[in-house]
């Protein structure tokens, strides 16, 4: 047997963790060499000097500084989970603005000036009264100041009041 | 190990109970295991201030993912797997500052109760080495050999245990343990010829 492969084997040969023959092999290697017997001795001799090495112990307050972190970790998660949902409703925000001026501006334009809604009158029905008036399309279809210049009776408030309120395709009819 | 009796809750059971939200089991693990691994640890990275701050985190990682504790592995193995994780990252984090003198490694630190080296063995090679002379000389043998030595040589675990822990065949483990004394012997004689 040679020595390296004493010095393989050394930690199982001491922990008796070889076969029977390997076991005897060694132990015959080891009366005729000097220095395999000086490793065995120093190998024997590190292991119980680790397995004596003084214990440490724990810093005095451990578990109170452990449960403090917890709490803090405790802590900082539940702000992590409230950020994760700040961008979201940050973003909810702008489209909910977006979609409030959107509204807010259409109904100043559509709602609050009354002239601009026109009643949906079918084209049939404005070609048939073409038709029946002998009056070409486009004086039915006439803006408003062409009918109201013509009464002159009414006063400069209750014609703008009429300008304002009625629509264009009233007009059309008032004049029947 | 943990015996089961009347009175005593196997770490399984500690941590299963724990699992169903039991806090006073896990402080019931927490005392059994925390100076254990602050001896692992602190035999790893040769600082007891550090060495605490990383039980205080493998605990901390306990309580937020015990969940994640399956009961095919043995409690023991599974709590120093994530110590011993922890401790190789703050290694890795050191290296890339400036290097430690012996003093700041922390064996001076007097905070620690590390009692003076009450071992006094019969006359032999490695009595001669001081306790921070051994220790200088653990934290330099290679991670592989480090690992495995402080688990069989200091905290007496089984080759079983040791293989599970750091996830490499039993036959592996034995043949690291054989290595890591050898270099062991070898670091202490460079450190103190005579």
């Amino acid at each position: 047997m040679s020595c390296y492969k004493f010095q393989d084997h050394v930690s199982d040969y001491i922990d008796k963790n070889l076969d029977f023959s390997l076991q005897r092999e060694l132990t015959e290697h080891l009366q005729s060499c000097e220095s395999c017997r000086q490793l065995l001795n120093e190998t024997q001799s590190l292991i119980k000097t680790l397995n004596t090495l003084p214990k440490l112990h724990c810093k005095a307050g451990f578990e109170d500084k452990l449960l403090a972190r917890i709490h803090n970790e405790q802590l900082a998660r539940s702000r992590k989970r409230e950020l994760r949902w700040l961008p979201l409703s940050r973003n909810l925000s702008v489209a909910a603005a977006i979609v409030l001026l959107i509204t807010a501006s259409w109904l100043s334009v559509n709602w609050l000036n009354p002239n601009l809604q026109q009643p949906q009158v079918p084209i049939s029905k404005l070609l048939e009264e073409s038709g029946q008036k002998g009056q070409p399309l486009q004086k039915i279809m006439a803006p408003a100041e062409h009918q109201l210049s013509e009464s002159k009776s009414e006063d400069d408030s209750s014609r703008a009041v009429q300008r304002s309120f009625q629509p264009r395709i009233q007009l059309v009819n008032e004049q029947e | 190990v943990a015996k089961k009796n009347q009175f005593r809750y196997t770490d399984e059971e500690l941590i299963a109970k724990f699992q169903k939200g039991d806090e006073r089991a896990y402080l019931e693990l927490v005392k059994r295991y925390k100076d254990r691994l602050i001896n692992f640890v602190f035999r790893f990275v040769g600082n007891p201030e550090q060495a605490e701050d990383i039980v205080q985190d493998t605990f901390l990682k306990l309580y937020t993912s015990a969940d994640m504790y399956r009961e095919v592995a043995k409690f023991s193995t599974w709590i120093y797997t994530i110590a011993g994780n922890l401790a190789k990252t703050e290694l890795r984090k050191r290296r890339r500052r400036p290097m430690l003198s012996i003093h700041e490694m922390g064996l001076d630190d007097k905070e620690y109760e590390i009692p003076s080296v009450t071992y006094n063995p019969e006359r032999d090679s490695n009595s001669d080495y001081s306790e921070k002379e051994i220790q200088t000389a653990i934290v330099q043998l290679p991670e592989q050999f480090r690992t495995v030595i402080i688990l069989r040589d200091i905290q007496e675990l089984s080759y079983d245990e040791i293989s599970k822990i750091v996830d490499v065949p039993e036959g592996t483990v034995k043949s690291r343990i054989n290595r890591g004394r050898q270099r062991l012997q070898e670091i202490l004689k460079e450190l103190k010829p005579n």
